[in-house]
């Protein structure tokens, strides 16, 4: 009877423990790591930064750039591979859907976080926060705008949703109709905040230390820029323009730059890729244009950077694009401290120019405001050309008259730098308009008659593959891919 | 009775370490106490299945393939998978190089998971051990190889391996048996020895590449034939004999008669006029590397104690200078007759392994020295400037390392220290009216624990990493299980035959994984993390528990029929809330039909038996609560880390990239298995068939989900692979004689491992490679398979060219299936009096792989196979994309080789093979003092015969599932020819 107590008890501990080990409590704490922190317990406070981080470095520095500066002809491609090809107009890059695979996934990543922050905003950790709330709505606008402009129909009310795998396609005039509708939103809430005296953000802001009126006049900036991208559409919009671009200077907007790159640990994106990659150099549109106004920023865009007096090249060369560590390159490109524009004062002032002259109105302190916040750009991110800055006034003597030529030249050069995309979208914006005042020299966007310089960026290739919705745009065989071919 | 009663318990009696029937209490331990792989008084051959059971072979429902230490090609290597290449059918074993540590892929009978392991459970001495990579290769285009860890186990501590290739084989394990178990037993005592036995061995080889690359000699570096470019990234350049008239570079109009100029040599300090003269670049690089293999053991069984200790070290020293393998292992093992019923024992490995790899890819050293034009005296020359050994001198501009400039300054260090075995304690209780039952319990309790400590140093001055880079990242891992078993055997009448086990097992597992990475350092000379300005790491920890509980139930009928069902049920933590408990079956019946009236009278057939089995078994995924991490940046176009947070004192989280599915259940496959065994004329032909069907659905893995998702990866249930597997074996013994004899083998596979569905909407998932080409597992196509652009063509085939020059598909498709259409080795043994001899051979029929040294060197005008196409022009055949007519187009005949040699279509090579693994000849001498002398002869991988152009084509990237069929720029494979000697007394 001892020893059968004992093997029950026994055996009882044996079953206690194995019971133990398996309660689903248990299994749960074993099953969470460490270092993993559940979506919502983290205050979105702490996603906004990486926000602006993956906009300002990945949609708007990183591939979406790189070879659309080529398309644009402000940065010549090299390096025999790649950038060769894009530079080449080959079709295997520029129609290819993994040329651009990268900042599709990565911008709807972002595009994700934001929603999230927005989510978190409504009914979350930080309900009620209207000053975060309207940095993400504009994060946001910005965000889809630039996928819209660069690719046409895109994902927009089935994205960033787990539960729709396969998202279907919204029309471009829908998601522009949709984000200037988000952009009121930004604007009444950041009202609202200023009103509240709401300051929740702080250090987590990195592009103006949670300064919420800042933030306002972004708004209206990123609005005027959205209606101005909208002119093809609606050529009316022209006042609007310039009452929401000119309302952010009146707030004090002074551009959206991305200054946290110190060189070390955080590099420009553009610096980052060059000194990765050496595939970027001067143009000879760029030199042209720069030579024609004897423009003193030539000085630090075509630089002979190796030693080999090849300070620029004409685009569609194909022997020099072969080449590496060749072609000169722009100082800047060295710079890896200099910051990143989402949107440049520059830009702006060009954009209110613009538009003002479309409606007869008299647009040279926009203009001139616009050169000089160029020159400055160009002053301080260059470190080679601190004088460049003062040179202003005198370069600004040339122009007795100011064009809508001159200021889509003024505002092309002012884009060389860091706002490429911003270019290639006003040069297809103009060209649907029936208007060129940068005619594109490369003799390879035309080959035998086909056209080969891209009215689009191809979809990523995570959506070519997995959501039959693009798939079936993209196409399939030899014609894969063309459609961003036709205008 | 009694005897068949005898021959029932040996056959069935529990685990590894003893057969029960044969213990008399009064006489302690057998004489072939804890054998494994014997045979029993009627010569069937008895095999290790499942949790260590033995079993006779021939009452087997399935296939189990058994290999004892004679079988193994253990000289010359020190890697297991390379010890039982070509052996066993269905077992697919692709190295990735020679080099030391080198990884391996084992696959048995295809595939099942898309992209999680698909390698096989290690069992060895009753613990399962880690066998997987610590870490994976990813997308396998730059970096060294990590090696997987079956490489911390000695193949000459092995007594056999029984590989339980089907899931009805191998069902009791769960969870983890779905890719098939390798059981393997070390080496015991085995006979009765009043002293103990020592055993010395040793082995050295020399290994050379086994199928050096050649290139052209004749044209100079440069981008056309009428110019040299010292700067140029490809060979298409002047003949080298017309250099001196190059009117940039050339000596004749620059008053240097009969030189040229190369000013890379002014960067060396040197003159930089030189003569024109060819050099073997690749051949100076390579050096003859050393194998080494030396073992002591000491052994013995009195009767009452058996024990084994060893010592073993392997050295190789690769043929790729700065390469190199220093593994130390030690092993104890003791099994011990307590008392009456009552035994204990222990069995312990400890090893120690230190391996120096070499990046390939993208950032391959042998690149360097396979492009080096055949005028630049890359091994001559100085690799760095006078004064400054970080700035490096190449003959091209350093996006590449000067490989002898890496050799002196970089290093991809490995080191793992491991112990791993376990303890048991066992009682055997014999009862019944005629002793015809048996009790056997058994407790088990074992660990894994290894530390893993890998170091990538890039100096300062490095291709890609200028300011330097060291990247100190490892994994220790701690696993415990714990494994009990109650096993019952009985004979009712002389019909029937039962046996029933029943038992539990706990595993728990705990990986502490770490990652320290500085860059840009203060100064060269000093690549260690305090000297470096730039710091970032992480730490976590995961946790894993399994709880398994299972019972088999056996049947037999005058042995004949034998029926064995088994059911398993886990509880694993892993997974979602209420989706964690899974239960899978397996049948299995073998029908000796020779043992059948008029057959058992035919004098032929010895022996015939029909097997069926069918068997589900699981695989569980790893399952999180959605969560968010810190975000870096890197990959794409950047060659270091841009971006690090924190970024002024502020950090970022965002939802990670992957999304779980909280409706996750376990993966299943459905195996089902048919076969047939005879043997023929006294035994001495053995043929045997199997077909194994296998249907594996709800696949948990990361379903690549499209971008606009936010998201990259669902973790989720999705996808068929469905595999039909065929195996033949056949032995025949053609000589036997007293002090002779001859046999050969011959097994062969053909696999069909089709990937059926994927996800919804989702035609491809990545495995590995570029963006194009890459492997990919691609719905409606065998698995894996070759993904990148194609030549566009018209619909009858011919190609369309644009301007003259073959044209590329923007978006990739379908390239080719990789797996080969047959499998085939041979073996041969043969012996007289005190000489024997063994071979083995591989062949394998078809197969394609992307070779990226072959199609970027020819490229960039390399290859010998380029020498025709570096002069004149051509029309090419084919249509014009333009006008749709034939092509009228005249081009440079190097532009067209370029263009066409620019589309990831022309790098797809069928890589058939017949190689000679091994050939050993053996010389035993006879016993001098009670010592016995043995001494051998081997070659290695010798005598390759292969459609691939210039390589061998068991080298390639990746250490995971895309393994075997990627290349670039990858490590070589290598020829070794040694001998050895063999000491026992």
């Amino acid at each position: 009877m001892r020893y059968s107590m004992r093997y029950f008890m026994a055996a009882l501990c044996m079953v206690v423990f194995m019971a133990t080990g398996c309660s689903e409590d248990e299994l749960d704490r074993l099953n969470r790591v460490d270092n993993q922190p559940p979506v919502d317990v983290v205050d979105a406070r702490l996603q906004l930064p990486d926000a602006v981080v993956s906009m300002a470095f990945t949609t708007f520095g990183g591939g979406y750039a790189w070879h659309v500066a080529s398309y644009t002809e402000q940065i010549f491609g090299d390096g025999g591979t790649q950038m060769m090809y894009a530079e080449l107009r080959d079709p295997v890059i520029t129609a290819a859907p993994t040329t651009f695979n990268n900042e599709w996934n990565n911008t709807y990543h972002n595009l994700l976080n934001i929603d999230l922050i927005i989510s978190k905003c409504t009914d979350g950790v930080n309900a009620g926060q209207l000053d975060l709330k309207g940095m993400a709505e504009v994060l946001k606008v910005m965000g889809y705008s630039t996928l819209t402009l660069l690719h046409g129909d895109i994902p927009y009310t089935e994205a960033c949703n787990p539960k729709i795998r396969n998202p279907r396609l919204d029309a471009q005039k829908d998601v522009y109709d949709s984000l200037l509708a988000l952009t009121d939103t930004a604007i009444s809430d950041f009202q609202e905040a200023i009103d509240g005296g709401m300051s929740n953000v702080g250090e987590h802001d990195l592009l103006y230390k949670g300064d919420v009126t800042q933030w306002l006049a972004l708004a209206y900036a990123v609005k005027a820029r959205l209606l101005l991208d909208g002119l093809v559409r609606n050529p009316e919009a022209a006042a609007a323009v310039v009452t929401a671009g000119e309302r952010a200077f009146e707030l004090g907007f002074r551009g959206a730059e991305l200054a946290v790159f110190n060189g070390v640990e955080a590099m420009n994106p553009w610096a980052a890729y060059f000194k990765s990659r050496h595939y970027s150099g001067a143009s000879a549109t760029v030199v042209r244009l720069m030579e024609e106004r004897e423009d003193p920023r030539l000085g630090v865009y075509a630089c002979d950077t190796f030693g080999t007096g090849v300070l620029w090249a004409n685009p569609g060369d194909a022997a020099l694009a072969s080449t590496i560590d060749n072609v000169g390159a722009p100082a800047w490109l060295g710079n890896a401290s200099a910051g990143q524009h989402l949107l440049s004062e520059a830009s702006l002032r060009f954009v209110i120019a613009e538009a003002k002259l479309r409606l007869g109105k008299d647009a040279t302190a926009d203009f001139q405001a616009g050169v000089r916040a160029s020159f400055a750009d160009y002053a301080e991110n260059a470190p080679e050309s601190a004088g460049v800055k003062d040179l202003a006034s005198e370069y600004l003597m040339q122009f007795d008259t100011v064009t809508l030529g001159e200021v889509m030249v003024q505002k092309y050069l002012s884009q060389v730098r860091d706002e490429q995309i911003e270019t290639y979208n006003d040069l297809r914006r103009l060209r649907k308009m029936g208007e060129e005042y940068v005619k594109m020299r490369n003799p390879c966007n035309d080959d035998d008659g086909m056209n080969r310089w891209p009215w689009l960026l191809p979809y990523g290739n995570s959506d070519v593959v997995s959501n039959p919705n693009v798939a079936a745009i993209f196409g399939t065989g030899n014609e894969a891919g063309y459609y961003i071919f036709e205008e | 009775m009694m005897k068949r009663l005898s021959i029932f318990l040996s056959l069935l009696a529990g685990s590894a370490a003893i057969l029960p029937h044969r213990v008399s209490a009064a006489e302690g331990a057998p004489d072939n106490a804890a054998d494994t792989a014997l045979y029993s008084s009627d010569l069937t051959e008895v095999v290790v299945t499942a949790l260590g059971i033995s079993k006779a072979n021939k009452s087997l429902g399935y296939a189990v393939k058994n290999l004892n230490a004679d079988d193994l090609n253990t000289a010359g290597t020190n890697s297991i998978s390379s010890a039982i290449q070509g052996k066993v059918a269905g077992v697919d074993i692709r190295p990735s190089s020679g080099s030391p540590g080198a990884s391996n892929q084992i696959v048995i009978r295809g595939a099942r998971s898309f992209t999680d392991s698909n390698r096989p459970l290690f069992v060895v001495d009753g613990m399962p051990v880690n066998a997987d990579p610590d870490f994976s290769t990813g997308n396998s285009v730059r970096g060294a190889d990590l090696p997987d860890r079956s490489i911390d186990i000695n193949p000459d501590d092995i007594e056999s391996i029984s590989f339980l290739k089907g899931q009805a084989a191998s069902a009791l394990y769960g969870i983890r048996a779905s890719n098939g178990v390798v059981v393997i037993t070390t080496k015991r005592a085995r006979k009765r020895t009043s002293r103990p036995s020592v055993t010395v061995s040793t082995n050295i080889s020399a290994d050379v590449v086994s199928r050096p690359f050649h290139p052209q000699q004749t044209y100079a570096q440069g981008t056309k034939l009428s110019a040299y470019d010292p700067n140029a990234a490809t060979t298409w350049g002047p003949r080298i004999s017309s250099l001196p008239d190059d009117p940039l570079y050339g000596g004749n109009a620059n008053g240097h008669p009969g030189m040229y100029m190369n000013p890379k040599l002014e960067q060396a300090g040197l003159s930089p006029w030189i003569y024109p003269q060819i050099y073997d670049n690749v051949g100076d690089f390579f050096r003859t590397g050393i194998t080494e293999n030396t073992s002591l053991a000491v052994a013995q069984n009195n009767g009452r104690l058996s024990y084994s200790f060893g010592i073993n070290n392997s050295y190789q020293g690769g043929v790729v200078p700065g390469t190199d393998m220093n593994r130390w292992n030690v092993r104890g093992l003791v099994d011990w007759w307590l008392a009456p019923g009552w035994t204990t024992g222990f069995s312990v490995n400890y090893s120690s392994t230190k391996i120096h790899a070499a990046p390939s890819g993208n950032n391959a050293i042998v690149n360097t020295v396979y492009q080096a034009p055949a005028e630049y005296d890359l091994a001559g020359l100085p690799y760095c400037a006078p004064n400054d050994p970080s700035k490096q001198v190449s003959y091209r501009p350093t996006v590449y390392d000067n490989p002898y400039w890496w050799v002196a300054n970089n290093e991809y260090a490995r080191h793992t220290g491991r112990l791993f075995g376990n303890a048991y304690l066992q009682y055997d209780l014999r009862f019944g009216p005629d002793g015809n039952m048996t009790l056997r319990l058994r407790e088990q309790a074992g660990i894994d624990c290894f530390t893993t400590s890998d170091s990538d140093v890039l100096e300062t001055g490095s291709a890609g990493s200028s300011g330097g880079q060291i990247s100190n990242y490892g994994v220790t891992s701690n696993v415990f299980n714990n494994l009990f078993t109650a096993s019952y055997n009985a004979l009712f009448g002389d019909d029937f035959d039962f046996d029933l086990m029943l038992g539990s097992e706990v595993e728990e597992s705990s990986n502490l994984w770490r990652s320290y990475t500085g860059s840009n350092f203060n100064f060269y000379g000093m690549p260690v993390i305090s000297n470096a300005k730039v710091l970032s790491g992480s730490e976590y920890t995961t946790r894993r528990r399994t709880l398994g509980f299972f019972g088999s139930v056996g049947l037999g009928w005058r042995s004949m029929l034998y029926l064995t069902v088994t059911g398993r049920s886990d509880v694993v933590s892993s997974m979602p809330r209420d989706h964690r408990t899974f239960f899978y079956p397996s049948v299995s019946l073998g029908w000796v039909f020779s043992g059948m009236e008029p057959l058992r009278d035919w004098s032929p057939l010895d022996f015939g038996k029909l097997r069926v089995s069918f068997a589900q078994v699981g695989q569980a995924g790893t399952y999180r609560d959605n969560y968010m991490y810190i975000p870096t940046y890197s990959g794409g176009m950047y060659t270091f880390t841009p971006v690090r947070y924190p970024l002024g004192g502020v950090s970022s989280y965002v939802p990670y990239l992957q999304v779980y599915d909280p409706d996750l259940h376990p993966q299943n496959t459905d195996n089902v298995e048919w076969g047939i065994d005879l043997e023929f004329l006294n035994r001495r032909l053995k043929a045997s068939y199997t077909v194994a069907w296998q249907n594996v659905t709800g696949q948990i893995f990361s379903i690549p989900t499209a971008g606009s998702t936010g998201y990259r990866y669902m973790m989720a249930n999705a996808g068929k692979i469905r595999t039909w597997s065929h195996e033949v074996d056949l032995n025949a013994e053609i000589l036997r004689g007293p002090d002779y004899s001859l046999g050969v083998g011959v097994n062969l596979t053909t696999l069909d491992n089709q990937v059926v569905e994927l996800a919804p909407g989702v035609e491809s998932i990545m495995l590995g490679g570029f963006t194009s080409p890459q492997i990919r597992a691609q719905e409606g196509h065998s698995y894996p398979s070759i993904y990148g652009t194609a030549f566009q063509r018209t619909d009858d085939g011919r190609l369309l060219l644009n301007n003259g020059l073959p044209q590329a598909t923007a978006a990739s498709v379908c390239l080719a299936d990789c797996t080969p259409d047959l499998v085939t080795g041979f073996n041969l043994d043969a012996r007289w009096r005190c000489l024997s001899l063994s071979a083995t051979l591989s062949w394998q029929a078809g197969g394609r792989m992307y070779h990226g040294s072959n199609l970027t060197m020819n490229y960039s005008g390399v290859t010998r196979e380029s020498l025709p196409w570096h002069e004149g022009t051509i029309v090419a055949e084919g249509v014009d994309m333009a006008t749709g007519e034939v092509n009228m187009v005249e081009v440079d005949r190097q532009k067209y080789y370029q263009a066409y040699n620019n589309i990831a279509e022309a790098g797809v090579y069928d890589m058939s093979f017949v190689k000679l693994r091994d050939i050993t000849l053996t010389c035993r001498l006879p016993r001098v003092c009670g010592i016995g002398f043995e001494v051998f002869a081997f070659a290695r991988n010798v005598l390759l015969w292969t459609r691939l152009p210039n390589f061998d084509p068991e080298a390639s990237q990746g250490n995971g599932n895309m393994g075997g069929y990627f290349e670039r720029y990858s490590m070589p494979a290598t020829t070794s020819i040694g001998g050895g000697l063999k000491i026992q007394f």
